[in-house]
């Protein structure tokens, strides 16, 4: 009877155990690799569940490498051993054999395959003369090297190497390549350039856009500067994008929908400018709602502008250079405090009032635009308060 | 003689192990509070809070005895755990007022108070009365004697009257009348005020004796609630942090740069909220150097705006603001407002129904207008011709008590008591709104009514001010509204650095606002480094403002919005504003084929929306032009040239193809524009010498635009010519207070024709070689140390530097640790050099350090690097 | 008479097994102390260099435009005062947005004006919109009073507070479903003063700092 007691104790304390060890390393993602290089089954599991990323960093030789795993891509998680060791045995002579500068020799724990076809990231402490690298495996049979892969190399200033290993066993050299030089194979061992690629086509979607990735041109986006008092813009609303950052393209025409209207005015005529009566439309409608046409790049001012002209109605605005855009100060002959001391002109798209200026808002195919005179700093149009303006 | 050693041993352990303790009973083992109270007879304490020493092992019981200096009986012993509190013999005559609450469950009772010197002690006034002990807040269950003390604990005796401790609020032997509060941490504070040998400067301290006081009463009542005691605590506890009264805080940096950032910035200035009005306003109330005709020109353009439009502002019809705008800036050019250009634009605040149309800010700023310099207000139907006001009546006429009393009317939740502050809309005292409100009254607060809005609204603005001293309005902090109460706080003669009121936890206001300075001049509109920071206009004109009316109001100046001192005064020096200077290699080597660069620099770049810029440049002769690149700090286009040798004109032009914004990056001045390559054609001996100049060059917003013209008069650069090229520029002269010694003075010096990085040296002085200015002057340069006393002359003679083998040291400016990178340990090896812990003594040294180019090793070159580092922004000694 | 002598003599002594177990005794006492001068002197601060790990955040949506945190975690701090600390770190400016950095848990010395020893989150330096032009955040912190507010061993606590600040990202729309970002640490340093030439200060320039960077992946 105690012996059983003793195995069930010793057995809920061994499940509790596993229990609250494989929920605390399922929190962090960035982990260190131990110096026996072992992670356990557990870790990758929870990867694995959770559909997250792994990164476990290392370092051998002050060199330090850098795995990342995807939980999408581990099938069958297991035990591992993670450690890479760099390492210069043969260093200077692979470099005459293969005439390069910058050659690095490692090698895996246990030769064995590690599972899940993660990445592995060489940082260097110092640049490569290069383009791009190559992993090279060594042979020692038959004392050949043989091109096994092709890495990704970025100077940030310091080299970067990034491969995905396909085989484990034995010994490796990371080589540098600049574009002109072409990859050498030493024996022929019958593997081709063409092979590198097919292994690498073996690799998932998610480690291929990766590789091409580094090797696109790069694109320079504007960095945009806001100095113009806008506060946060909430997140999926369109950002301001400054007037003179902007192209607009006449070919590319669009719709949008513009409305112009001031019946908050009627709610309160007690406060309404009398002398302004005879240009209250009696409707509260200045414009109804139209189908308008703008080109690409054009802004919600440019659009108001251009349909008040065209419908010879009366619009004013002045440039303020403190918000970089148009404020618009009357429309119809109706300005702002023509309604009480907290009443002018908003404009909101697709429902949302901006938080800056209309020459700052650029349109897309559909939005939809509306000009409405507010009589309580927005509140009574669902607007929140406008930013009050100081003389 | 084994033996006697042995006894030896023993003899000088024995007494050692008596000394140790011996030793040990003079330094107490650390202090308690300890107090004795009577609240439960309505009586307070008996012995006052005080922290008292305590010794290694002690008991409350000796503790206590020691405090009481043995006026007690008791049962049992001090020293161990029978000791047992019967009566504490009187220290000083008591009245008893027992809490109804308590004589509602024992009934009537016989309150006569005692004598000094008689006993108080159990079963006095009621059976189940006697002394408590309660040690960190809990009634301890054991004798006094047998609970030993430990540093910082606090013990409270206090008489029970009913329930052995019921009506103490303790659970100890029934159960408690009410939930009692923890008062030992307040306890402890006054305990800590009380034994303070500085007691009496303690409670002078400004806040303090209010607090103190209140802690006593709170510590009275024995139903207080936990709230009151923690917010008696906290009250305490700040009034005893609050730092004493800082002197003035100095801004005299802060400002100048500002004001020359904005000339910079606004070179000028023209109808308007930004770039207008509130710019010229703040360099006039300054006082600041403005380039010649500056003001004048800014008048000339107001008088255009004015008699074009027939004295009706832009934008005004709905908002006199305008005008009074208007109004503040000429008077404070000492410009009189009732003729500009015929017009007087006072009349236009003449109708209330007019000035109130936009709420308050309008009789505000009518207000503060009028009193800048005493404006009688015009008849508002004598005027009504010219300022359009068909359907005004008499009953429209404005009237400073009108004004007043509209303003008066709209304080927060008027007549109640909560009244206080000012807002545009809703009952929240609003910063800007309030401050501004003061600032229109101020001169108005001798009248009762005003007396009180003032005075709340001063208590509001006080109240609503954030810990780090700034304010927020709209939802964030920012900049403007600290302006506005600085500018309020300085009108109504209150100190904004030092009030009390406007202290907090030792920040205030000036501080406050000073942390949005941007450096170089400028403010941000708000801190942090998302949108919105970074210089902003608005902000930079009210801080401007702000901080001349805090500059004015230190000097005992006239307030900021008093302009009547500048309808009398005058004030003239004239300064740069946006003219071109040309820097380059004063003497060159007279062999064809020397290569050098001319920068084109500009002191002042306007804002605008410039489109493209273009210029020409003279080329004498002798020249031809290799290439012309724009500096890095031009944005928004590309350049293009052409040299035509036959006029010996360089034309180029900036600009880009889609008509984007063309602009400059940073705000140091003077700023590059062009690096032009010139090389010579053919050998030139020392008699000739040629001079490069620009012809023009302008800024042009569309092609039909008024352009903008940059000021060429002084954008001329002579060459000489002699066998080997010396030009010298000055770099920085010690001056003996930081690191570097007073008559250590470093130039640049740049030749033409010398290999990179050879081995010079000047009258035996080594020069060092600096790669970086080199690649800016596109010639080798070197830095010499030498004497303030050298002359110019004899620096620039070629023939005094002498080729050596060596090479020459090399300069990384910055990189203090030698390691190629700058970055934090070269910044923290500047404060520590600064701080003296660690040495500057070569020359090499001091040059790689003071990257500002000043005369010291300091903070500011620390800094520096942090901006060099976060920002890219060029280190000084690069740009000069 | 010469106590050693009689000591010599004593009868205690004369035991041959005594003696030999009194030697014994004193080798293992001499080897104990030899190792723990070993253990805790010079050779602790050699094998030991401190690490500043970059943690990747979770995987990202590719419409998801809330901020990414990327949180800079440092392994431990010897006992030293740091008033300085900077950190540089490529990131791929096309794809990303820097946002600034923001306040980690490890705390410096606070206002020492209290009576009692406070600490304060620093707050770090960085300008978003040249990090943004150039693809390489710089940040910095630093105590122009050179000590009274710097980096101490009691602000840090593994665990609790041991991270340094953050850095705050945000996808740009270029972003691509299944790629990868790197954000490399290209330079950090937690300075003391002197620290360059007694290499006390922790820079990965003279590697007494070890960096590990970290990967934004995309989904």
């Amino acid at each position: 009877m105690k012996h059983i007691k003793r195995i069930a104790c010793l057995l809920l304390s061994l499940l509790l155990l596993s229990f609250f060890g494989c929920g605390k390393e399922t929190i962090n993602r960035t982990l260190q690799i131990p110096e026996d290089g072992r992670v356990a089954r557990a870790v990758f599991k929870g990867i694995q569940e959770s559909g997250d990323i792994g990164i476990f960093n290392g370092n051998s030789n002050d060199i330090t490498y850098q795995w990342l795993f995807m939980g999408s891509l581990l099938e069958e998680p297991r035990d591992e051993n993670l450690l890479v060791t760099f390492s210069s045995a043969k260093t200077q002579e692979v470099k005459a054999r293969l005439s390069a500068e910058h050659v690095q020799e490692f090698s895996f724990a246990n030769g064995e395959e590690i599972l899940g076809g993660p990445s592995l990231s060489v940082y260097f402490t110092y640049p490569w003369n290069a383009d791009s690298a190559e992993v090279y495996q060594y042979d020692a049979q038959t004392d050949s090297l043989t091109l096994v892969a092709t890495a990704a190399l970025e100077n940030v200033p310091n080299a970067v190497v990034t491969l995905i290993p396909q085989t484990f066993k034995g010994l490796f050299y990371l080589v540098g390549r600049t574009t002109q030089e072409q990859s050498t194979t030493e024996a022929a061992a019958g593997s081709e350039p063409g092979a590198s690629a097919t292994a690498l086509g073996q690799s998932n979607k998610a480690t291929d856009a990766y590789v091409n990735e580094t090797k696109k041109p790069t694109v320079a986006e504007p960095a945009t500067k806001d100095k113009y008092l806008t506060d946060e813009v909430p997140s999926g609303k369109p950002k301001p994008v400054e007037p003179e950052d902007v192209t607009v393209e006449k070919e590319k025409k669009h719709t949008a929908t513009l409305s112009i209207r001031c019946d908050t005015i009627l709610q309160n005529m007690d406060q309404f400018n009398q002398d302004k009566l005879p240009v209250l439309p009696k409707d509260g409608v200045i414009m109804p709602t139209r189908t308008v046409v703008f080109y690409e790049g054009e802004s919600v001012f440019d659009v108001l502008q251009r349909e008040t002209r065209a419908s010879k109605i009366h619009m004013e605005f002045v440039f303020t250079p403190m918000y970089n855009s148009a404020y618009i100060e009357g429309i119809h002959n109706l300005y702002e405090f023509d309604c009480g001391s907290l009443s002018g002109w908003m404009y909101k798209v697709n429902g949302w009032f901006p938080n800056y200026g209309c020459s700052r808002y650029v349109l897309k195919n559909g939005d939809v635009i509306e000009w409405v005179y507010t009589c309580d700093l927005g509140r009574d149009v669902g607007g929140g308060y406008a930013v009050g303006e100081l003389p | 003689m084994k033996k006697k050693f042995l006894s030896v041993l023993l003899v000088l352990s024995l007494v050692l192990s008596f000394a140790g303790p011996a030793f040990a009973q003079d330094a107490p083992a650390g202090y308690v509070t300890v107090s004795v109270d009577i609240n439960t007879l309505g009586n307070g304490f008996l012995y006052e809070p005080v922290q008292v020493p305590f010794y290694e092992g002690e008991s409350f019981a000796q503790i206590t005895d020691r405090l009481l200096d043995g006026k007690y009986e008791n049962s049992g012993s001090v020293d161990d755990g029978t000791f047992y509190m019967e009566t504490v013999i009187l220290p000083r005559a008591i009245t008893v007022n027992i809490p109804q609450f308590i004589l509602d469950e024992t009934g009537p009772l016989d309150q006569t108070g005692k004598a000094e010197g008689e006993t108080l002690g159990q079963f006095d006034y009621y059976g189940m009365s006697g002394w408590m002990i309660t040690v960190n807040n809990t009634y301890i269950d054991r004798s006094a004697g047998a609970v030993y003390a430990q540093n910082g604990d606090v013990c409270r005796w206090q008489f029970t009257v009913y329930g052995y401790g019921a009506d103490l609020g303790s659970s100890f032997m029934s159960d408690p009348m009410y939930e009692r509060a923890d008062k030992d941490a307040l306890t402890a504070k006054v305990a800590q005020i009380n034994s303070a040998p500085n007691k009496a400067e303690l409670l002078a301290k400004s806040g303090v004796q209010s607090a103190y006081d209140a802690a006593y009463t709170v510590l009275g009542n024995l139903r207080a609630e936990q709230s009151a005691v923690d917010s008696v605590l906290t009250a305490l506890n700040t009034a005893l942090q609050a730092q004493p009264p800082a002197s003035s805080v100095d801004i005299s940096i802060h400002l100048s740069t500002t004001l020359d950032y904005m000339l910079g910035t606004v070179p000028a200035p023209a109808f308007g909220t930004g770039g207008g009005e509130w710019t010229v306003l703040s360099l006039a109330r300054a006082g600041h150097a403005v380039p010649e005709g500056y003001f004048e020109d800014y008048y000339g353009r107001i008088e255009d705006v004015v008699t074009e439009n027939n004295g009706i502002l832009p934008s005004s019809s709905s908002k006199k603001t305008e005008y009074s705008r208007l109004i503040m800036a000429l008077s404070s050019l000492g410009r009189d407002s009732t003729d500009v250009g015929g017009y007087d634009l006072t009349a236009w605040l003449s109708s209330m129904p007019q000035v109130q149309k936009q709420g308050i800010n309008g009789p505000v700023f009518a207000l503060i207008a009028l009193d800048t310099n005493g404006y009688d207000i015009p008849d508002v139907l004598a005027t009504a011709a010219m300022t359009g006001y068909s359907t005004a009546t008499a009953a429209d006429q404005v009237t400073r008590q009108r004004l007043i009393d509209y303003i008066l009317d709209r304080e927060i939740k008027k007549g109640t008591d909560d009244a206080g502050g000012f807002a545009l809309s809703g009952t929240t005292p609003d910063p800007d709104m309030t401050a501004m409100v003061l600032q229109a009254l101020a001169p108005y607060r001798s009248q009762p009514a005003v007396a009180g809005v003032i005075t709340r609204a001063v208590t509001a603005l006080s109240a609503i001010q954030r810990t780090d001293g700034g304010y927020a309005s709209w939802g964030s902090v920012n900049a403007e509204s600290i302006a506005q109460v600085i500018v309020a706080l300085t009108a109504l003669g209150v100190d904004p650095a030092t009030d009390s009121r406007f202290v907090k936890e030792g920040n205030n206001p000036v501080t406050a606002l000073l942390r949005f300075y941007v450096e170089g001049g400028g403010f941000a509109h708000i801190l942090g480094s998302g949108a919105g920071s970074g210089v902003n206009g608005m902000a930079t004109d009210q801080s401007a403002y702000a901080l001349v009316a805090y500059d004015r109001f230190v000097k005992g100046k006239n307030s900021l919005y008093n302009m009547t001192d500048a309808f009398t005064s005058t004030e003239e020096p004239p300064e740069q504003a946006a003219s071109i200077i040309l820097e380059g290699p004063g003497q060159i080597t007279g062999k064809a084929g020397t290569a050098f660069n001319v920068l084109v620099k500009t002191k002042a770049f306007p804002e605008g929306n410039f489109k493209l810029m273009d210029g020409l440049l003279n080329i004498p002769d002798a020249f031809s032009v290799e290439n012309v690149a724009a500096s890095d700090r031009l944005n928004g286009g590309a350049l293009s040239w052409n040299y035509n040798a036959a006029d010996k004109k360089l034309r180029f032009v900036y600009t880009n193809s889609s008509l984007e914004n063309i602009g400059i990056s940073g705000t140091s001045f003077p700023a590059e524009l062009l690096t032009v390559t010139l090389k010579l054609k053919s050998d030139m001996d020392e008699a000739s010498a040629a001079t490069v100049s620009v012809g023009g060059l302008t800024l042009k917003e569309k092609s039909d635009a008024a352009a903008f013209v940059f000021d060429v008069a002084q954008a001329a650069l002579s060459v000489a010519f002699s066998t080997v090229g010396v030009s010298v520029r000055e770099l920085f002269t010690g001056d003996g207070v930081d690191l570097i010694p007073a008559d250590k003075r470093a130039v640049a010096v740049t030749f033409s024709g010398i290999p990179a990085g050879s081995g010079l040296d000047y009258k035996g002085a080594e020069l060092i070689f600096s790669p970086e200015m080199t690649a800016k002057q596109g010639a080798n340069t070197y830095v010499l140390f030498t004497v303030p006393t050298e002359a110019a002359e004899e620096l620039q003679k070629a023939e005094n530097y002498h080729l050596q083998g060596a090479a020459a040291s090399v300069v990384a400016f910055g990189d203090t640790d030698g390691n190629s990178v700058i970055n934090a340990q070269d910044a923290l090896d500047m404060i520590s050099a600064w701080l003296r812990k660690t040495s500057v003594s070569t020359d090499l040294q001091i040059l790689t350090y003071n990257v500002t180019s000043d005369a010291r090793i300091n903070t500011f070159d620390a800094l520096a690097i942090l901006e060099h580092y976060v920002s890219g922004a060029e280190l000084a000694i690069l740009s000069r | 008479m010469d106590p050693i002598k009689s000591l010599r003599e004593s009868a205690f002594l004369q035991n041959k097994r005594n003696r030999i177990l009194l030697i014994a005794a004193g080798l293992l006492f001499a080897a104990i102390i030899i190792m723990m001068i070993l253990l805790m002197g010079g050779a602790t601060e050699k094998l030991f260099a401190p690490s500043l790990t970059l943690l990747s955040p979770a995987p990202v949506a590719v419409d998801n435009r809330d901020e990414i945190n990327v949180d800079v975690l440092l392994s431990d701090l010897p006992d030293r005062v740091y008033p300085a600390a900077s950190l540089s770190v490529r990131f791929d400016k096309n794809k990303l947005e820097f946002l600034g950095a923001r306040q980690g848990t490890m705390m410096t010395l606070g206002d020492s004006t209290q009576e009692e020893v406070t600490y304060n989150i620093p707050i770090w330096k960085s300008d978003a919109a040249f990090a943004n032009q150039t693809g390489e955040l710089n940040t910095m912190y630093l105590d122009v009073t050179g000590g009274k507010f710097a980096y101490v061993r009691e602000g840090f606590q593994k665990d609790e507070k041991d991270i340094l600040l953050r850095l705050r990202f945000r996808l740009r729309d270029s972003a691509q479903v299944g790629e990868i970002y790197d954000i490399t640490v290209t330079d950090a340093v937690i300075a003391t003063i002197g620290g360059a030439e007694t290499r006390t200060s922790l820079a990965t320039a003279m590697r007494t700092l070890k960096a590990y960077s970290a990967k934004i992946v995309v989904q």
